[in-house]
């Protein structure tokens, strides 16, 4: 059994992992269960992000906008038209829930398709310029498309249901081991297994020959195309496969939210994501879902325990108070990885590993060196230096 | 294989073992988890000794200055409230957040406090408002929102504390009329932000611009946007006689600064929120002095009423270093309303929600000691009350406005129909 163990450490961990997730609703209350569902959409979405920018080396400003189009998306294709107040009549195809999420991340990669012909364009600091301008027209679309959107009140998300099983408080009832789940103890496990499937699959994905093609890429355009890596057609998938990603996030967020509102998806969230896949570690799946859980967790938890955390302002006092100290906190952990831990918190997890005498099996690159980041100076003719 | 059929089993075993462990969240058989004194129905939120309220504001992020005065002054009221003996024996206490004015965090904070508190004394941004629309309305949780649209007046849980925008708008173009030289068939401006509250203050205009025969030039930008001096250019170049603003402060400064220097000079009418005395220590500050009126439903720090007084003096002791805003006046007029309720629920012997939620509608009259006009909650879908008063920005009074026409409701804003008459 310890051979067992040895070998697969990673699995050991990632089983124990998904156990305790697994049976946490039957013992924390609404406020885990929702920082939980929060923090499985964002994992969702920053596996996504990773994989275009930890993993293909494309920084992109538009998540906001492919989560939005998700969380969106689904509110219309399983909403039915109604009048939500303010004289404002929402549409909706008043389809499936599960259809409407599986149309609803088709409909993020068609967006994000439509967008590929400039993302396989482009790369680094010109890329995330452009995508910028898919943030403003998402606001504008969104306050502006009423009868889609609802505008500024935004729409209600109707309830997920699979099988004639409604993820909402009743409907039907069920208690498990003498606990009553609601909707947040149902969203829960949907979250969950989402995040499971978006994990394996962005490890598959990265293990296999496309997944060497993007991190080929990553390093260096010129060697990948030598190699004959079609490099415009790898970007672009990579592309369209962070804004599917990203539109599973958004269907998870609504459903979270119950009512998405434009006021969430703006250019912070997209700030956000790059965040917690710096924090997490830039080309690691499992760095991303840990990335993800800090930065979504910390603010809520550091408010939530605020009345025991005597060095913290009280609400109404002077002085830092719980929301500003999570600032500082990220802010800091930020400046920390990018100074002492490249890696972020995958590589730090790396590193202890290795201090144990352990030696992880070869897999794609896990983690990217600083030095490898710049595809610029790896494209200088080696003569130009010398020059 | 065979080793992750073994890892497989154990992990289903791990997975038993754990869940067959007797959970802390089990269903306690036993009595009702409200602590009943006397015979008062509880619920949610009270117990024998205490009844709970929740407050999600911003205190740390854009609206932290207004989210921070408000509940400075509620907690006035509160704290001199619980000093004479409460509200049904008990003493209010409030259950402080602060959201940062994130939709995210708001929505995790009120799943947090959701279940241990009777209502929300105070809810504190329009988005945050839309976004928890459904939890609040499926809890049936009574909320005082931090924002006075006419559009969210058909959710029964709301209680709104004042004038709402349109009527602050139509209120302040009649004043106009009145004592500023406006006359039917001139061309007035209205610059408003996309959203909630920009859009309601222009319902307004646009309803006394028709009644009144005025032209309106209406000019919509961004909540965002600092630089006014393009729309304020294009509204001088239609030759607008004022111009009405739904603002933020940031802008109302851009706005009066133009004003004086593009030598337009005409009055400025703002809503309840344009303004924060901070702005009169700006380079802006001589021509707010001169132009802006701001229409509102409470009094200014600088009020006159027995309760402004009150509020003055109690902050001054409490707070002697911060520079005071209308929203601690607010904040506890916001706060005597919310009581009024509860103490009506406590009449009636029912303080469930159920039964704050029947004691709403029969309040017809909350008297706020002179800081608001008289507001009556039984009518579904109307605004409480249609009188505001007029203060004039000024740096030499505290608070920095005075007023300069008090409490009164103009024929129009009478004979106005509510965009939610009727719901609710």
């Amino acid at each position: 059994m310890f051979d067992v163990l040895r070998r697969r450490l990673g699995l050991v961990v990632g089983v124990v992992i998904v156990v305790v997730l697994a049976v946490l609703p039957l013992y924390v209350g609404a406020f885990w269960l929702q920082v939980g569902l929060f923090a499985f959409a964002a994992a969702i979405g920053a596996i996504g992000l990773n994989l275009l920018t930890g993993s293909t080396g494309q920084l992109s400003l538009a998540h906001a906008f492919f989560l939005a189009v998700g969380a969106y998306g689904y509110s219309y294709f399983s909403g039915t038209s109604t009048n939500i107040g303010g004289g404002i009549i929402v549409h909706g195809a008043g389809l499936p829930p599960f259809l409407a999420l599986v149309l609803a991340v088709l409909l993020a990669g068609a967006a994000g398709l439509l967008f590929s012909p400039i993302a396989s364009r482009l790369r680094g600091i010109y890329l995330g310029v452009a995508s910028l301008a898919l943030v403003f027209i998402c606001q504008h679309l969104l306050l502006n498309a009423k009868s889609v959107t609802g505008g500024f009140y935004g729409r209600n998300a109707p309830p997920f249901s699979l099988f004639g099983f409604s993820f909402t408080d009743a409907n039907p009832p069920l208690t498990v081991l003498n606990v009553e789940f609601g909707q947040r103890e149902r969203l829960w496990y949907l979250g969950l297994a989402l995040l499971v499937l978006a994990y394996l699959f962005a490890r598959n994905v990265l293990r296999s020959r496309p997944g060497r093609a993007l991190q080929t890429i990553r390093d260096s355009e010129v060697a990948a195309a030598v190699m004959g890596v079609n490099v415009r057609r790898y970007k672009a998938g990579a592309f369209v496969l962070s804004s599917m990603y990203a539109g599973l996030a958004g269907v998870l967020i609504a459903l979270a939210f119950q009512r998405p509102v434009p006021d969430y998806f703006d250019l912070r969230l997209s700030i956000t994501y790059l965040a917690m896949i710096v924090i997490g570690g830039l080309g690691s799946v499992g760095g991303a879902v840990a990335g993800a859980a800090f930065v979504t967790a910390l603010p809520l938890v550091l408010t939530h325990y605020s009345n025991s955390l005597t060095f913290l302002a009280q609400p109404g006092q002077n002085g830092i108070g719980p929301a500003e100290f999570s600032n500082y906190v990220y802010g800091a952990a930020i400046i920390v990885v990018l100074l002492v831990a490249p890696g972020g918190l995958a590589g730090l997890a790396g590193r202890v590993r290795g201090s144990t005498g352990r030696r992880r099996r070869a897999e794609p690159v896990d983690v990217v060196h600083p030095e490898a980041r710049d595809t610029d100076t790896a494209r200088l003719p080696s003569g130009s230096a010398l020059t | 294989m065979t080793s992750r059929w073994r890892l497989g089993v154990a992990g289903c075993i791990a997975l038993a073992l754990l869940a067959s462990a007797c959970s802390t969240k089990a269903k306690k058989s036993g009595t009702d988890t409200g602590g009943g004194g006397g015979s008062v129905k509880t619920g949610p939120g009270v117990t024998a000794s205490t009844i709970n309220l929740g407050v999600l504001t911003d205190l740390s992020g854009v609206f932290a200055v207004l989210g921070k005065s408000i509940t400075q002054g509620a907690q006035i009221y509160f704290d001199d409230l619980n000093k004479s003996g409460g509200i049904c024996g008990r003493s209010v206490k409030l259950n402080i957040k602060d959201d940062g004015y994130d939709v995210q965090k708001a929505v995790g904070l009120y799943a947090d406090m959701s279940s241990s508190v009777l209502g929300m004394e105070q809810l504190l941004g329009s988005p945050i408002n839309a976004a928890l629309k459904q939890n609040v309305e499926s809890d049936k949780m009574f909320t005082i929102p931090v924002s006075w649209a006419s559009t969210i007046l058909d959710n029964p849980n709301n209680m709104i504390v004042g004038a709402t925008y349109d009527l602050e708008t139509i209120n302040g173009i009649s004043w106009l009329m009145k004592n500023k030289g406006l006359k039917s068939g001139d061309t007035i401006g209205h610059i408003y932000i996309q959203g909630e509250y920009g859009e309601n203050g222009y319902l307004g205009s646009q309803y006394a611009a028709k009644q009144a025969g005025l032209k309106l030039v209406g000019s919509q930008i961004t909540a965002t946007a600092t630089d006014l001096s393009s729309q304020v250019a294009s509204l001088k170049s239609k030759g607008v006689k004022a111009i009405v603003l739904t603002t933020t402060p940031t802008q109302t400064a851009s706005v009066a600064a133009v004003d004086a220097a593009s030598g337009l000079n005409v009055p400025l009418l703002g809503n309840s929120p344009v303004f924060v005395p901070q702005l009169l220590k700006t380079a802006a500050g001589p021509a707010l002095e001169k132009f802006l009126y701001v229409t509102a439903s409470w009094q200014p720090y600088s009020g006159d009423s027995a309760a402004a007084t009150k509020v003055r003096d109690a902050y001054k002791a409490r707070y002697p270093k911060e520079v005071p805003n209308g929203g601690v006046d607010w904040g506890y007029g916001g706060a005597l309303a919310y009581a009024t309720v509860l103490k009506k629920a406590c009449d009636n012997k029912d303080l469930t929600r159920d039964g704050v939620q029947a004691a709403f509608r029969q309040t017809t009259s909350v008297d706020t000691d002179g800081m608001l006009p008289a507001l009556d909650y039984s009518h579904p879908g109307d605004p409480a009350t249609r009188e505001v008063n007029i203060a004039q920005a000024d740096a030499a009074t505290e608070g920095g406005l005075k007023v300069v026409a008090p409490f009164s409701a103009s024929d129009l804003a009478t004979s106005y129909v509510a965009p939610m008459h009727g719901k609710g």
